[in-house]
C-alpha cells in the first residue's frame, strides 16, 4: 500500500532552506523598491465636479474613432486598474485601436459625501460627464464601458438616458444578483442595512476589504503571502505584486446612502 | 525517540520561525537607523508602531509557520504505524482552527472594545446579568436605562460572535476531513504529495472548499447577519453615549453634522436641478407678455406718427398716450429682469460649483 505523502526529508529541508534564503534576500530587494508607480498613460482633466475628475487619455497618435468612449468604473475600487502598468493597461490597448478614451475617477468620499445617493451618482455625476463629452465632441450619443459596479451604474444610466448612449459595453458586471454562487449577495440578505448605514455613515474601506478577503480567506490572507516569498529575489515581480497589493487596499470609503440603496435594491432586492 | 522524519519537521518549523524573526529584526533595525537622530521617545514610538504594522503584515507568513508547526506536531505525535494523514487530520481537527487567524475581528472592534463603557462592563461580567434587568428610578433613570441597553447589546454581541466563531471552527474541522479525503485520493503512485509546499497547497484547497460550503449555507447567512447586526447595535449605543458626553463638553456631535450634511445635499440637488418648472413657466409667460406689449407699442407709435408731424410733439403724445401701457411694460420688464437675474445667479452658482 502506498501513502499519499511521499515527502523526502532531505528535499523538505532544502525547501525550508530555500524559503529562508528568499526571505533574507527579500529584505534587500524590498529596500531597493521605492513607491510603486501606476497609471502609465498621459492624461488630462477635462471636467471636474466635487471630488470627481473626468480624465482624457492622450495616446501616441490621434484617435480614429469618431465617438468617444467613456469608462465608468466601480465606486468600491480605484479606477487606475484600467491603466495599471505598461504591460497591463486596457487603456493603452484601446488607444492603440484608435479609441478616444475617457475615464471617470469618482474620488475618495468623505463625510461631506455621506448623503450622495445612486441618483446623485447616476443622474448627476455620470450624466454630467456624458453631457460634457457630448458637448466636447459635438455628438448626440457616446459609447459607455461600465466595469464591475460601474457596469451596474452604466446599465441604469443607459436605461434612463438611451438617447445619450450609442453603444453600451459591460465587464464583470452582475445583472442577476441572486445567482447561486454570489457569496456577497448571500451574506447581505439578512443584514439590517438601514441600521448599518445609520450607524456607520460612510462605509469604511477597511470593512469592505475585510469582507472581500473573507470570500477566500485562506488563499487571500495566507497563501498569497507564502507565494510572495517565492518572488522576493525578483524585484520586477515584487513590483507587480506590490502594485496589485496597493490597488487592492487603496480603496475609497463608500458614500453611506449609495451603499444603502445598492445593497437593498441589488444585493437584497435584485431589482434589475 | 523521534524518527528522522519527525526531526526533519521539527527543524523545518524552527528554521522558518527563525527566518521570520530574523526578517522582522532586520526590518526594525533599518527603521531604527533611520530614526537614530530623532528624539528617543519618538524613535521608540516609531519602532513600536512599525513593529505592530510589521506584525500585521507578516500575519500571512506566521500562518504558514503555524501550519508547519502543526505538521511537525502531527509527525511527532503519531504512534508507530498510524498513517500520516490520520495523524495530521487529528491535529487539524482539534485546537486552533485555520480560519481564526484568517478572519480576526471585524475591523473597528478594537476601537469599540477600548471604549470606557465597555471596559467597565467587561470588568464585571458576573454581576452584569442581574444589573442589566434592574428597574431604574429617579433623576438618572434614563441614563441608567441607556447604560443597561448598552450592556445588553454587549452581551448580545458576545453571544452572536461566539456562534459565528463556532461556525468558523466547524469549517476548520470540515477542512481537516476534506484534506483527509484529498489525501486518500492520492494513495497511488504518480499522484502522491512529494513536497511540503504541495501539501500546504492541498491544505489550502481543502480549507477553501470547506469554507465555501459553510459560507453559502443558510445557517451561515443567518449567523453572520446576526453577528454583524449585533455589532452594529452595540456600536450605535456606544455612539449615543459618546454623543452625550460630547454635548456636555459643548462639542458638535455626529448627529448634528449628519443633519447639516443631509440638508446641504438636499439644497444642492435643488440647485443642480435648476429653477423649478413653475418659476420657469412664469418667466416665459412674462417674457411673452413683454414681447406682446412691445409689439403693440411699436404698432401704436407707428399709427400715431404721421409723416408730416414734427418729431417732438408725437413723442410726447405717444409717451403720454402709452403711459398706461408703458408702466406694465416697465414693471414686467423689471420683474422679468429680476427673475432672470436670480435664475442666472442660480445657474451661475451651480456652474461654478460644478467646475470647482
Amino acid at each position: 500500500m502506498f501513502s499519499a505523502l511521499r515527502i523526502d526529508p532531505l528535499k523538505a529541508m532544502q525547501e525550508v532552506a530555500t524559503f529562508r534564503q528568499k526571505l533574507a534576500a527579500g529584505l534587500d530587494s524590498l529596500g531597493t523598491i521605492s513607491d510603486v508607480q501606476f497609471g502609465v498613460t498621459p492624461k488630462e482633466v477635462v471636467y471636474s465636479e466635487d471630488k470627481l475628475r473626468l480624465y482624457h487619455f492622450v495616446g501616441e497618435r490621434k484617435p480614429t474613432a469618431k465617438v468617444p468612449l467613456l469608462i465608468c468604473y466601480a465606486l468600491v475600487n480605484t479606477p487606475y486598474m484600467v491603466d495599471l502598468q505598461a504591460n497591463r493597461s486596457m487603456v493603452k490597448n484601446l488607444l492603440a485601436q484608435g479609441e478616444d478614451v475617457y475615464l471617470i475617477d469618482w474620488g475618495y468620499p468623505d463625510g461631506a459625501d455621506r448623503w450622495l445617493t445612486m441618483d446623485d451618482y447616476i443622474n448627476g455625476y455620470l450624466d454630467h460627464c456624458v453631457d460634457a463629452l457630448r458637448r466636447r465632441h459635438d455628438v448626440d450619443a457616446i459609447n459607455l464601458l461600465g466595469i464591475c459596479q460601474g457596469g451596474t451604474f452604466s446599465l441604469c444610466y443607459s436605461a434612463l438616458h438611451p438617447h445619450k448612449i450609442r453603444n453600451l459595453v459591460t465587464m464583470v458586471t452582475p445583472g442577476d444578483f441572486h445567482t447561486p454562487d454570489n457569496m456577497l449577495s448571500h451574506w447581505t440578505r439578512e443584514l439590517d442595512v438601514d441600521l448599518f448605514v445609520d450607524t456607520l455613515g460612510n462605509i469604511p474601506a477597511d470593512l469592505m476589504n475585510w469582507c472581500y478577503l473573507t470570500l477566500k480567506p485562506m488563499r487571500l490572507n495566507q497563501q498569497k503571502y507564502v507565494g510572495l516569498v517565492d518572488i522576493l529575489d525578483n524585484p520586477p515581480a515584487i513590483e507587480d505584486f506590490l502594485r496589485m497589493e496597493k490597488w487592492i487596499f487603496d480603496s475609497p470609503d463608500q458614500a453611506g446612502e449609495t451603499f444603502r440603496q445598492f445593497i437593498k435594491d441589488f444585493y437584497q432586492g435584485n431589482k434589475f | 525517540m523521534k524518527t528522522q522524519d519527525e526531526n526533519v519537521f521539527d527543524t523545518m518549523q524552527a528554521h522558518t520561525k527563525q527566518s521570520l524573526e530574523a526578517w522582522k529584526s532586520l526590518w526594525l533595525q533599518s527603521l531604527g537607523g533611520l530614526s537614530a537622530g530623532a528624539i528617543p521617545s519618538a524613535s521608540a514610538q516609531l519602532n513600536e508602531s512599525a513593529a505592530t504594522q510589521l506584525e500585521r503584515s507578516l500575519d500571512g507568513l506566521k500562518g504558514y509557520c503555524q501550519w508547519l508547526e502543526s505538521v511537525s506536531t502531527a509527525s511527532a505525535a503519531q504512534p508507530a504505524g498510524l498513517p500520516w494523514r490520520d495523524a495530521m487530520s487529528k491535529v487539524f481537527a482539534g485546537g486552533a482552527h485555520p480560519f481564526a487567524q484568517a478572519f480576526g475581528e471585524l475591523p473597528g472592534m478594537d476601537a469599540l472594545a477600548s471604549m470606557p463603557w465597555l471596559q467597565g462592563m467587561q470588568a464585571m461580567p458576573n454581576a452584569m446579568p442581574d444589573w442589566l434587568n434592574m428597574p431604574a428610578f429617579g433623576l438618572h433613570r434614563e441614563h441608567q436605562e441607556q447604560a443597561q441597553a448598552l450592556g445588553k447589546a454587549w452581551v448580545e454581541y458576545q453571544e452572536r460572535s461566539a456562534s459565528y466563531k463556532s461556525l468558523l471552527a466547524r469549517a476548520g474541522a470540515q477542512a481537516a476531513e476534506r484534506l483527509q479525503d484529498m489525501l486518500a485520493e492520492r494513495d497511488e503512485p504518480g499522484r502522491q504529495v512529494e513536497s511540503l509546499r504541495a501539501l500546504y497547497d492541498l491544505w489550502i484547497d481543502a480549507a477553501e472548499e470547506a469554507w465555501a460550503e459553510i459560507a453559502m449555507s443558510d445557517e451561515y447567512r443567518s449567523v453572520y447577519a446576526a453577528m454583524v447586526n449585533a455589532q452594529t447595535r452595540l456600536r450605535a449605543k456606544i455612539q449615543k453615549q459618546t454623543e452625550q458626553s460630547a454635548m456636555q463638553m459643548g462639542m458638535p456631535t455626529r448627529s448634528e453634522v449628519n443633519s447639516l450634511g443631509e440638508r446641504l445635499q438636499s439644497l444642492r440637488r435643488k440647485l443642480n436641478a435648476g429653477p423649478d418648472d413653475t418659476l420657469a413657466a412664469e418667466v416665459a409667460e412674462l417674457r411673452a407678455e413683454v414681447a406682446a406689449l412691445r409689439k403693440a407699442q411699436r404698432r401704436d407709435e407707428g399709427r400715431a406718427q404721421p409723416a408730416t408731424t414734427p418729431r417732438k410733439a408725437p413723442v410726447k403724445k405717444a409717451a403720454s398716450g402709452n403711459s398706461v401701457a408703458k408702466k406694465p411694460v416697465r414693471a414686467a420688464a423689471k420683474k422679468s429682469a429680476s427673475k432672470t437675474a436670480k435664475s442666472g445667479a442660480k445657474k451661475s452658482a451651480s456652474r461654478t460649483r460644478k467646475t470647482s
